[in-house]
């Protein structure tokens, strides 16, 4: 998708099991992405069946979506180790390229 | 939009990174597959908590969806652990008749249907005479490996890597810190390059290797041209070499974030390539395959299982006597109004008490985790920082201050100012041991006067004062909690009407209801916290209890629970108060304040806690080395004095079973503390919110506990601390067997064996859950850390069949009849003794 005026990046975004979150946010910021966005507790339905969100008393059983937009050339690298990460830890990875208005922000 | 496989992974199937890599550098995607395989290396062992705040833990945590067997075989293995006991074990068990041959040979036929374990005695057919079976099974021995001697070059890299990690870790203990803010491996690499206990040699190779620590990561996988299983086992053998720094590093990373796998596994690397050493070996495979450990331990459990399965009420069972149960529930128990009622932990340990509370006078018991619903983090009057005062599952919601009552702050003031004047004495006498040049000095300048003391304290347990933590206050002020600036009204509602409605508590409250937190008072010991409550995240309860039983006395949240249709009395209070797990002994809080009346029936009811606490003290000093049931009183308080006691109390060592369901289930029946015990009413439960909640953090806290101590039972060297005799402190990191080398994880030997063996039986939690079996299936459905739980057969859920008649065993293929062995003997019976269990 590109929209005139507006900067084409990458987007990437992860849903796993939040004991494993930590872990997608160090690929993240190692391979240089500025941010991120992390959504606990997601619901839905999937692979391995519907997912409730959050327990009450229990943050670690739930999936996490972690969302961040990096530049193109920095795509490669970053889905290199999640989809290691992915090979041996249930998830799932969406990848989509956007457009961006404030492209210094992700630089 | 695209799929992940829009973006090829370079290099899939062939060597994770190839010789090119060795020569040019390695890219940015091999940096970050580096990265990656760093991260899921570290799953060969869970997280340690340290001591600060003990939390137990199951130490093979990552494996949980691999399910027991696999993991305590070929995860323990990978460690260098044993994850179960041994064959040999299991055969003595069998030759005792503490492993009963209608067991083994049950559990045989069983699951010969279903996988191969017991096709290895069974047959094809997989039923026959139970001699046959179980002589089919025993001819199948397995052979044991011999571990592979360590390489001493592989342990010199042990060795370094340990001191570095403990001096790094642990830097504000240090007098002199080795960080600079460089980070891990760069603070390693600057020390390392000026370390003149490594030969020059060394240090000339070390200059020559990478500085970015993932790079010297993928340089040291290209060299041996891996492919990504290889790399990632590699890795995987180098972090287990020590379990223990890994295990603290693997909660580091999800904390203080300051070091993560790829700085630690680099540090690791580059000492084996300056040293020379070899990578560790593969670890030979487990003695047991993960089949026959799982046919061995559910035969091993079983007598332990049936015989608290035959003591539990099986509700709805009018007359059931055909499976050897107890009769229903007598009816008298619910025409006696109480007097009052306590709301205990489900810890084992409060068993004991509402078994003999109850037997004292008209009272009711429930349990419930012991934060009672409060997930806040805690500032004690006093105290600088506040603690996160709720299971490790969640994070705090609320910050609540201790703060004095109105017309309190006289005393308040003098209270603060005496732990100040001690803090600071304290300190000042401490200051000079810390000081390099002065610690020498100061032992000949002061032992005068403190070797006299040290002598008396030493027998003479108690001489000093009474048993106090350092940052306790020597008297008790009058003290609320500030609800109201830490949650909104909503929030107070929300969380009282979770804690009534999870419990069961929704009509006829008695009088006085007493919320009982618990702790444990003890003194020089390391351990403490692992003695104190984990529902309160491995800190004392009875804040939390009394901050619960704020809320519920709070007017506007009781009419906010009205509106929601619990109606609370007028006439009823809420007191928190806390069990001492040491010395039995129980206090009521913030009594002071009630109308006479009100006050008088709690002081009948402190009465019988004390009656109730004397019957359990005598209990428990039966079971404890060098325990004495003569003179029970002054011997708890010289335990919780004594700085040389390794053997305060038990703990929960022994722990076997939760049972999740009113307390008619369990009313007058003796668990010996082996029981943790959740309420739960079902009637008040419809759509099943109160059952999830439970069985996704009370069961999963409980496995835990279990977990570690099945696993410092097994292998109390690799899993457990070790002995308490040997062990130094790392600040409030863990200990050290010694002066050197790894981290030890777990439980310390003398909280699960005496010198004449094992005193806590290694078997799995066993759940019984008093619900609808399509309600738990429901929950066992949507929340994958309960599938793991159950399907992983990490814990045995049980519950009452559909028809009333007998129990129902949850397995991965669904429901099945669970079927007791006839003639099993008594809880206590069936459990081997020490000396059999060693």
């Amino acid at each position: 998708m590109t929209v005139e005026g507006l900067s084409p990046m990458t987007k990437v975004e992860v849903v796993v099991r939040s004991t494993d979150a930590d872990a997608v946010s160090r690929q993240i910021v190692s391979a240089g992405g500025t941010g991120y966005t992390s959504l606990p507790g997601v619901t839905g339905l999937g692979h391995h069946g519907a997912h409730d969100g959050r327990a009450l008393f229990n943050d670690q059983d739930a999936l996490t979506l972690t969302i961040t937009v990096v530049p193109d050339d920095r795509a490669p690298a970053l889905i290199a180790g999640l989809r290691e990460l992915l090979e041996r830890r249930p998830g799932v990875m969406f990848v989509s390229q956007v457009s961006v208005s404030r492209p210094h922000y992700f630089q | 939009m695209s799929s992940t496989e829009s973006h090829p992974t370079p290099g899939r199937g062939d060597a994770v990174l190839g010789a090119p890599t060795a020569v040019t550098g390695p890219s940015t995607i091999d940096l970050q597959r580096v990265r990656a395989f760093a991260d899921v290396a570290l799953d060969v062992v869970g997280d340690y908590y340290g001591l600060d705040a003990a939390v137990a833990v199951n130490p093979l945590l990552p494996r949980l969806a691999a399910g027991f067997g696999v993991a305590a075989t070929e995860a323990a293995a990978a460690l260098g652990a044993a994850g179960a006991p041994t064959e040999a074990h299991f055969r003595a068990l069998l030759s005792s008749g503490r492993i009963r041959r209608a067991d083994l040979a049950a559990v045989l036929r069983r699951r010969s249907a279903t996988d191969a374990a017991g096709d290895e005695a069974a047959g094809d057919e997989g039923v026959g005479d139970d001699d046959v079976l179980v002589a089919r099974f025993l001819e199948a021995a397995p052979s044991i490996r011999n571990r592979p001697a360590v390489d001493r070059r592989t342990a010199r890299v042990d060795d370094r890597l340990s001191r570095f990690t403990r001096s790094w870790f642990a830097d504000e203990e240090a007098a002199w810190s080795v960080r600079t803010g460089a980070g891990f491996y760069a603070d390693w690499r600057a020390l390392a390059l000026v370390d003149l206990t490594l030969r020059p040699r060394a240090r000339r190779a070390l200059r020559e290797l990478p500085e970015r620590p993932d790079a010297l990561i993928a340089r040291h996988l290209a060299g041996r041209r891996l492919d990504d299983a290889a790399a990632l086992d590699l890795l995987g053998r180098h972090l287990a070499r020590t379990p223990g720094w890994t295990a603290a590093l693997r909660r580091r990373t999800a904390t203080r974030r300051d070091v993560d796998a790829v700085e630690f596994l680099a540090v690791r690397l580059a000492l084996t390539s300056v040293l020379d050493a070899p990578d560790p070996a593969a670890a030979p495979a487990p003695e047991l395959s993960a089949e026959r450990l799982l046919v061995w331990q559910e035969a091993a459990e079983a007598g332990t299982h049936d015989a608290i399965l035959r003591s539990v009420r099986i509700p709805s069972a009018p007359g059931r006597d055909d499976e050897g149960g107890v009769d229903a529930v007598p009816a008298t128990l619910d025409a006696v109004p109480e007097a009052a009622h306590v709301v205990c932990c489900i810890d084992v340990r409060s068993e004991g008490l509402r078994r003999h509370l109850e037997a004292v006078g008209p009272y009711g018991t429930s349990g419930f985790a012991g934060f009672f619903g409060v997930a806040a983090r805690v500032r004690p009057l006093g105290a600088p920082t506040g603690v996160d005062a709720c299971p490790v599952l969640i994070a705090p919601r609320h910050a609540i201050d201790e703060r004095p009552r109105p017309g309190a702050a006289p005393r308040t003031r003098t209270a603060l100012e005496r732990l100040r004047a001690t803090a600071s004495w304290s300190s000042a006498l401490r200051a000079p041991e810390k000081g390099v040049h002065s610690a020498l000095g100061w032992a000949e300048l002061s032992g005068w006067m403190l070797g006299p003391l040290s002598a008396l304290r030493s027998v003479a347990p108690g001489a000093l004062g009474d048993a106090r933590r350092p940052d306790e206050l020597p008297s008790s002020p009058p003290t609320l909690f500030d609800l109201d600036s830490a949650m909104s009204l909503d929030e107070q509602v929300m969380t009282a009407d979770t804690v009534l409605t999870t419990m069961g508590m929704t009509t006829r409250f008695a009088p006085v209801v007493l919320l009982l937190g618990h702790g444990a008072t003890t003194t020089n010991a390391p351990f403490r916290t692992a003695l104190d409550c984990g529902a309160c995240g491995g800190h004392r309860g009875g804040s939390n209890a009394r901050i619960a039983a704020a809320l519920l006395n709070a007017p506007a949240v009781r009419a906010g629970l009205a509106a929601r249709g619990i109606r609370i009395p007028d006439e009823t209070v809420f007191l928190g108060g806390e069990h001492d797990t040491v010395t039995d002994r129980v206090t009521v809080h913030d009594a002071h304040a009630l109308p006479e009346r009100q006050r008088l029936r709690v002081r009948a009811l402190e009465a019988d806690l004390a009656i109730a606490g004397k019957r359990l003290r005598r209990e428990r000093l039966a079971e404890l080395p060098g325990g004495r049931r003569v003179g029970a009183e002054a011997e708890v308080d010289r335990r919780a004095a004594d700085w040389a006691q390794v053997f305060p109390e038990w703990g929960l060592a022994r722990n076997a079973a939760i049972v999740i369901g009113p307390r008619a289930l369990t009313r007058g029946v003796d668990l010996e503390r082996r029981a943790f015990l959740h309420s739960y009413e079902q009637s008040t439960d419809p759509d099943g919110t109160a059952l999830t909640t439970i069985l996704t953090a009370p069961l999963v806290v409980a496995h835990w506990i279990n977990a570690q101590y099945y696993f410092s039972s097994v292998d109390p060297e690799v899993f457990g601390a070790g002995s308490k005799t040997v062990h130094n402190l790392v600040g409030g990191l863990g200990v050290l067997a010694g002066p050197d080398g790894d981290l030890r994880i777990g439980l310390p030997q003398q909280s699960v064996m005496t010198r004449e063996g094992l005193h806590h039986e290694p078997v799995r939690l066993m759940a019984i859950v008093d619900a609808p079996l399509e309600r738990i299936d429901r929950v066992i459905e949507r929340h994958d850390i309960v599938r793991d739980l159950v399907h992983g057969e990490w814990v045995r859920l049980v519950a009452p069949a559909a028809d009333g008649r007998g129990w129902v065993e949850r397995g991965a293929d669904g429901w099945r009849p669970r079927i007791l062995t006839p003639d099993t003997d008594d809880v206590a019976t069936a459990t081997p003794t020490a000396k059999e269990a060693a």
